[in-house]
């Protein structure tokens, strides 16, 4: 993280192509557990939430309901920019505030992006629901219609107020996914794709997905009640070279293909073309061009390249 | 008199056995495999799975494994599952030859129990 001299944090290169690459960039513990404490607090969580006594399914949505109408978390219309979002002493402005957290968005949509919605999700221990379609965990899809934008992308930010344990059924994501352009629960038949990854993490993470990642909600077999505060967030310009200057140039320097004594460690180009365990053979190779496209789109350059990937496909003198 | 009793008990026997032959195959299951694999091959890695059971006791269900059930597609039809789908290949349209979207090389099999 680099520290900017208006004391924003903005992401580093590297953190940038991890983005690309994976569609996700994870902060754990980055928000203060003060500041858990008082968003717990703000939407009406208390200890005794989980009634034992208050086993029935139509409590559980009577509570949901309670929660929607009493929490502090406000009504905020679509296209709100996220500047205006959140009361100043509210726990969500502290949240999307922190210097870390506001330099990444930064970064990733802008200085002014706009609120496209913002959900609470609570997800009760299994015990509590009765229906048995509702201790199957959810099927993996993506947050989108068929999103045909290629290079503009929207972020969500997924924040953890309490620790997410193994047995609380963290979100389950699919490292890599989010240019594979599908609609939505289409996905659903995907029961498990190798490489899965579950949120398990301390109090206060916050994840920052693509919009398209693919993802889905797992069964919640603790006793706890697991939370996940989401907000989404749109550009309103040109995601070209927020998370740095203007003079930032990219490596053109090319290198031997195949026979070779290995790519650059930790360089921009090795994580541009980090396969994933579940990539196919084809299409995977399709995956990292479509990386390299998005990084000429951030970085402004349409001649990088890395292994030549690109260059070649456009070697064409018809 | 006694014969005749026994070719009605044997006749009984008979009936009551292929009732039961018939319940059998009635009652038999069908459990589904579906496997993703790297490519078009059957011998090619497995990137992606979900099972499905005819017992409504057991439930197959998203995330419920992080592990393949087996390394390679090939290795289902060593363990007894028998292939009744697979998916095309297909050309690639004009002007969207680098979009990917779904997992391409989807095998369905079948146990019946």
């Amino acid at each position: 993280m680099k520290k900017r001299k208006n004391n924003n944090f903005l992401l580093t290169d590297n953190q940038m192509a991890e983005f690309v690459s994976k569609g996700y960039l994870i902060f754990d513990n980055i928000i203060d557990n003060k500041i858990n404490k008082k968003f717990l607090s703000e939407i009406g969580h208390t200890s005794t939430s989980l009634n034992k006594k208050n086993t029935d399914q139509a409590w559980l949505a009577e509570h949901y309901n309670e929660i929607m109408k009493t929490s502090k978390i406000p009504l905020v219309k679509a296209g709100t920019p996220l500047k205006k979002a959140y009361k100043k002493n509210s726990a969500l402005n502290d949240v999307i505030n922190n210097p870390v957290l506001s330099g990444a968005i930064k970064s990733l949509v802008g200085d002014r992006p706009k609120l496209d919605h913002h959900f609470l999700h609570i997800t009760f221990p299994s015990k509590y629901y009765h229906d048995a379609n509702q201790k199957i965990s959810q099927g993996n899809h993506n947050d989108c219609v068929i999103d045909p934008r290629e290079k503009t992308f929207d972020i969500q930010l997924f924040y953890f107020p309490t620790a997410v344990e193994k047995n609380m059924g963290g979100t389950r994501y699919i490292p890599g996914s989010h240019f594979r352009m599908v609609n939505e629960f289409a996905i659903a038949r995907y029961h498990n794709i190798r490489g899965q990854k579950h949120v398990v993490c301390p109090a206060g993470t916050v994840i920052i997905f693509h919009h398209n990642i693919w993802h889905g909600a797992g069964i919640n077999n603790s006793k706890k009640i697991r939370y996940g505060f989401k907000i989404r967030l749109m550009p309103t310009q040109k995601q070209v070279k927020l998370w740095t200057n203007k003079t930032y140039k990219n490596n053109h320097d090319e290198e031997a293909l195949y026979w070779n004594r290995g790519i650059e460690k930790n360089s921009i180009k090795e994580i541009l073309q980090k396969t994933e365990p579940w990539f196919e053979a084809d299409s995977g190779r399709l995956d990292i061009l479509n990386r390299i496209r998005l990084w000429r789109h951030i970085t402004n350059d349409k001649n990088f390249d890395a292994a030549y990937w690109l260059t070649r496909i456009e070697n064409d003198y018809n | 008199m006694y014969t005749s009793i026994l070719v009605k008990s044997k006749t009984i026997a008979l009936f009551f056995w292929n009732i039961k032959v018939i319940l059998n195959i009635i009652m038999k299951k069908q459990d589904i495999l579906i496997l993703y694999l790297s490519n078009s091959s059957l011998e090619s890695n497995v990137i992606g799975w979900a099972r499905h059971y005819g017992d409504k006791k057991k439930i197959g269900m998203p995330g419920d494994n992080d592990s393949p059930p087996y390394e390679k597609g090939i290795e289902a039809i060593h363990d007894g599952w028998r292939l009744f789908q697979s998916s095309q290949l297909e050309q690639h349209p004009k002007g969207d030859e680098y979009r990917t979207g779904y997992l391409k090389y989807e095998f369905f099999f079948e146990k019946i129990k």
